[in-house]
């Protein structure tokens, strides 16, 4: 699948959904969604960070993915870089994009967990409607 | 027995220059690769792009020594500069694609060389694809292109044999300089043609 940029009411309503996650886990200091090959999708983060994040994203993702071929699997589902000041968190959404959330030491690992899971189902279906079947 | 060298040999290059498709053409076994499907105005120029690395070895022999040459690709676009600074750690040689039918690329090509350059003063070969046999473009290449002390060729990426005679010439550049002296009495050839 392509993942050409959001139209403007679905980039809005993916903001939407990042905004909540991090309104509801105050240790969750942003989110992006990344295409696989390195582009903005949507975004919670101050601007001049979102294009470098989106990148290092996609090729981590990528390299997760070849780590993975290791024990048979086909890619990737998710990534956690742990860290002394928190955590990153990777996740696979859908086939064609990822998403990040940076999050301070101290947040509630299990709860982040629950609630990004959501957030990548909603991702997913708002993705969905994006996508161009057979390309 | 010879002695065994192994070293690790960046290609860079712009954006669909031929990156990937020359290592897979030198490579003597199966790539690993981080390829993802290009979005936006990529997606015209092809399907899929490298976001991460690739890495594959090309064993070569000699009478009087064996090499592998560690082969690491890294992303084309300026988005992920991070990754050629990871890449670029430890490397013996960098190879540079260069499109001869894309002028309008050869100074991304100008700009990759100064960024590896920054890095290490390792040798370098300007590799220009698609123009085994125009030297008029490769000379024009070493005029819009110009990395001191480099070497400049003009080859296909799609031809293994092409390919691999292209890292040879950068193995016998950094052979030279490690002797410090001309290397034309030594002839290498792949290991397993």
């Amino acid at each position: 699948m392509t993942t050409a940029p959001l139209q403007t009411d679905l980039r809005t309503q993916a903001e939407n959904a990042l905004a909540d996650l991090f309104v509801a886990m105050p240790l969750v200091t942003g989110s992006v969604l990344a295409s696989t090959d390195g582009h903005v999708i949507a975004a919670d983060l101050d601007e001049k960070r979102q294009k470098p994040t989106a990148a290092m994203v996609a090729s981590a993702f990528a390299l997760g993915g070849r780590l993975a071929e290791l024990n048979g699997s086909d890619g990737a589902d998710e990534l956690t870089v742990r860290s002394a000041k928190g955590f990153v968190l990777i996740l696979a959404v859908g086939t064609g994009a990822a998403l990040v959330i940076l999050a301070q030491s101290g947040v509630n690992l299990g709860l982040l967990n629950l609630k990004a899971r959501q957030l990548v189902q909603t991702l997913s279906e708002l993705l969905s409607v994006q996508e161009v079947p057979g390309v | 027995m010879n002695p065994h060298f192994d070293f690790k040999i960046v290609v860079a290059g712009p954006f669909a220059a031929g990156k990937t498709t020359m290592i897979a053409a030198s490579a003597d076994g199966p790539l690993v690769g981080t390829e993802a499907p290009t979005s936006g105005g990529e997606a015209a120029v092809k399907a899929t792009t490298t976001v991460g690395m690739e890495y594959g070895t090309l064993a070569v022999a000699s009478d009087s020594f064996s090499v592998e040459l560690n082969l690491y690709g890294v992303p084309g676009q300026e988005r992920f500069s991070f990754m050629w600074d990871i890449v670029g750690v430890g490397m013996d040689g960098l190879f540079l694609l260069v499109d001869a039918d894309r002028p309008e690329t050869w100074a991304t090509s100008a700009t990759m060389a100064a960024h590896f350059g920054a890095l290490s003063s390792t040798p370098v070969v300007v590799g220009v694809n698609r123009a085994s046999t125009r030297p008029e473009v490769v000379e024009q290449v070493r005029h819009a292109v110009p990395v001191p002390g480099a070497r400049y060729i003009g080859f296909e990426v799609i031809d293994p044999q092409d390919a691999r005679n292209a890292l040879l010439e950068l193995l016998l550049h950094m052979l030279e300089q490690m002797n410090d002296e001309p290397a034309a009495q030594t002839s290498v050839q792949v290991a397993t043609p």
